[in-house]
């Protein structure tokens, strides 16, 4: 058994044979109402008609991402069959109780699993040798991941591997072309800009900053350009109540004026690193710490941990002496999930049993309201210490590199 | 345990229900212990005290379960999920369930039954009016398809039948091993429906897996990257 497992941590082909398996298996089977919502709004998307389109109220996200979701229907169109159509007019559960939807699934999954597998690829590129092929193999079977993209159908997918693009190429040196990236990705999603403040102070000249800034705004502002004049969009995508969801935890400190923890949080990681010398060898320590304050301090959406998962990977992989915080924050977060509403768990299984869709929150009914609520929120605070424990080790070790580096 | 059996998800506008104005959706369930019928609602008097009456009416019209609920019991956009003892026989038989409002009110009634028709796109007299309004704002509204999406069975205002559906699903009770063993039934049937899409799956799984097995297994097939 060591040697078969042995045979498939050191070849890099059977890693991605291994992942598109665990892919291929979860795919026609898990289904996620946000899959439908999107496909249907996708489905709708059009540049001549983008004012009435942003009048729909599921239009959350940026045109860019629309553009590409509405691109996936169409490649994914010559696998789908008449059934397709009449499938997006469906009812979740008639839609999960209709024996076309394996295929439906499948196929409208595919174009994510690939953006989901080139992600995991350039992963890898941040690590040599063994440490590479080890990174792949992490992401490929890690249960949250699979849970996260093959089964939930997380369109954060798209906007997070234009992120690790950015990245693989900071940590090459190529500034123009990763703050591109960087741009591609906040025009896909805005929480990327959480790292833009790092891409500025580690470029050591105004004119290289400038012409960073430009190479960021090219993708954004082109993007945007048709609806910049559209209020619905930004009413929906940018001052959303998902995004005011970050800004809910407050510290009141008089008339009328609070602190916010998590920009606290955020200020004060940004100022440390503004004074790190030598910090362009802190990217990932950064990229890193930066989101921890958005995770710690607000009731973000389970399907957000996508962003942060990445980064996870790497520290589990570089600090092994943080495993138990790691198993902490794996443990509060699949607890989470399993105590949220059925839909989010094994309501995804509903292309199996559809009535499984229709159980709302059935732990309500046996532990009640006050006890589920006060058991969810002891592990969002077991998440919080495990995550701050872990950006905590993280920023030792930076600073310990750094004196070992000095010696 | 209750399992899903009926299902018409369609709804493309509104119905009210007010005084004197009973909404109804004849259905044949495919199983016996029809025990839940499901709908959506939009109550705009949140803790309100108006009462609603639910009946279930089979085949000769006779009455087979009842259940009153104020507005105090219905959300505002919420699937409304009336249980009830279970239905023995229901298979294959044809039932009507019935929501109607308790009270009087008859300036109420003429407006409500001209926005119900407006709603459905038929002539009307009049639908917009302050009290028009008024009244929209004061009953109930079940969701409701214009088209006919339901072939097995009608909606009816009143006892009057309408084109159209309203949208609902019903459930039926089962044990455990009854759920599970209709659940797997119901499941085998659909997976393996799309034959086309099930034999490329089969294949390309079951390609896959042997090319795997064969290099982690095979020593001459695996290598090294």
């Amino acid at each position: 058994m060591v040697m078969i497992f042995e045979r498939l941590r050191h070849d890099t082909i059977n890693i991605f044979l291994l992942g598109i398996i665990l892919r291929l298996v979860i795919i026609p089977f898990t289904f996620n109402w946000d899959l439908s919502a999107n496909t249907k709004v996708a489905s709708s998307f059009s540049f001549s008609s983008i004012r009435e389109f942003y009048r729909e109220p599921l239009a959350a996200y940026p045109p860019l991402m629309y553009t590409l979701l509405k691109s996936f229907l169409t490649f994914s169109s010559p696998l789908l069959n008449q059934y397709f159509n009449s499938w997006m007019h469906m009812g979740d559960i008639s839609g999960s109780a209709s024996p076309y939807i394996y295929r439906i699934l499948s196929v409208v999954k595919l174009p994510y699993i690939i953006l989901e597998l080139l992600s995991a690829f350039i992963f890898s590129k941040f690590f040599t040798g063994q440490k590479a092929r080890d990174a792949l193999l992490l992401w490929m079977v890690n249960p949250i991941m699979l849970f996260l993209v093959a089964g939930w159908t997380n369109v954060d997918v798209i906007p997070l591997f234009a992120l690790l693009l950015f990245l693989l190429f900071k940590m090459r040196g190529k500034d123009y072309l990763s703050s591109f990236c960087l741009g591609l990705s906040v025009s896909l999603k805005l929480f990327p800009v959480f790292l833009l403040p790092f891409l500025f102070i580690t470029i050591n000249s105004w004119k290289k900053r400038i012409l960073a800034a430009l190479f960021i705004l090219l993708p954004v502002i082109t993007t945007h350009l048709p609806i910049l004049t559209t209020p619905q969009y930004f009413s929906h995508a940018i001052t959303g109540g998902y995004s005011r969801k970050i800004m809910f935890s407050l510290i009141p400190i008089g008339d009328n004026r609070s602190l916010l923890p998590f920009a606290l949080g955020y200020f004060l990681l940004f100022l440390y690193f503004l004074n790190q010398k030598k910090i362009s060898h802190s990217l990932m320590a950064y990229s890193f710490t930066a989101l921890i304050p958005l995770f710690a301090f607000s009731s973000f959406n389970l399907q957000w941990f996508l962003w942060i998962l990445p980064f996870i990977f790497y520290y589990q992989l570089t600090l092994p002496q943080l495993r138990t915080p790691f198993k902490f924050l794996y443990l509060s977060f699949t607890s989470l999930v399993l105590l949220s509403q059925m839909s989010l768990n094994f309501g995804m299984l509903s292309p199996i049993e559809p009535t499984l869709l229709t159980y709302d929150w059935p732990l309500k009914e046996f532990i009640g309201n006050d006890n589920l609520f006060l058991m969810m929120n002891i592990l969002h605070t077991l998440l919080t210490s495990s995550l701050l424990w872990i950006g905590y080790g993280v920023l030792k070790s930076m600073e310990k590199e750094k004196t070992n580096a000095q010696i | 345990m209750r399992r899903f059996d009926v299902l018409q998800e369609q709804g493309d506008t509104f119905l009210y229900i007010g005084p004197s104005q009973s909404i109804s959706q004849s259905f044949t369930p495919h199983k016996n212990n029809l025990s839940s019928i499901r709908f959506s609602v939009f109550n705009h008097k949140l803790g309100g005290a108006g009462q609603y009456e639910l009946r279930v009416l089979d085949e000769s019209l006779q009455e087979v379960r009842k259940e009153i609920i104020t507005e105090s019991n219905l959300g505002w956009a919420q699937t409304f999920r009336y249980d009830f003892s279970p239905l023995p026989d229901s298979l294959g038989k044809l039932y009507t369930f019935e929501i109607s409002y308790l009270g009087k009110n008859q300036e109420a009634e003429i407006y409500l039954s001209q926005i119900n028709k407006d709603m459905l796109g038929m002539k009307v007299l009049f639908t917009s009016s302050d009290k028009a309004e008024t009244y929209r704002n004061d009953f109930m509204k079940i969701s409701y398809a214009k088209e006919d999406e339901y072939p097995n069975g009608n909606a009816f205002i009143n006892g009057e039948s309408v084109p159209g559906d309203l949208k609902f699903q019903t459930y039926y009770s089962t044990s455990p091993q009854g759920f599970l063993i209709d659940s797997l039934t119901d499941f085998s049937k659909r997976v393996t429906f799309d034959k086309p899409f099930v034999l490329t799956f089969i294949f390309l799984l079951s390609t896959l897996t042997f090319i795997l097995f064969m290099r982690l297994f095979l020593k001459r097939y695996s290598s090294r990257s």
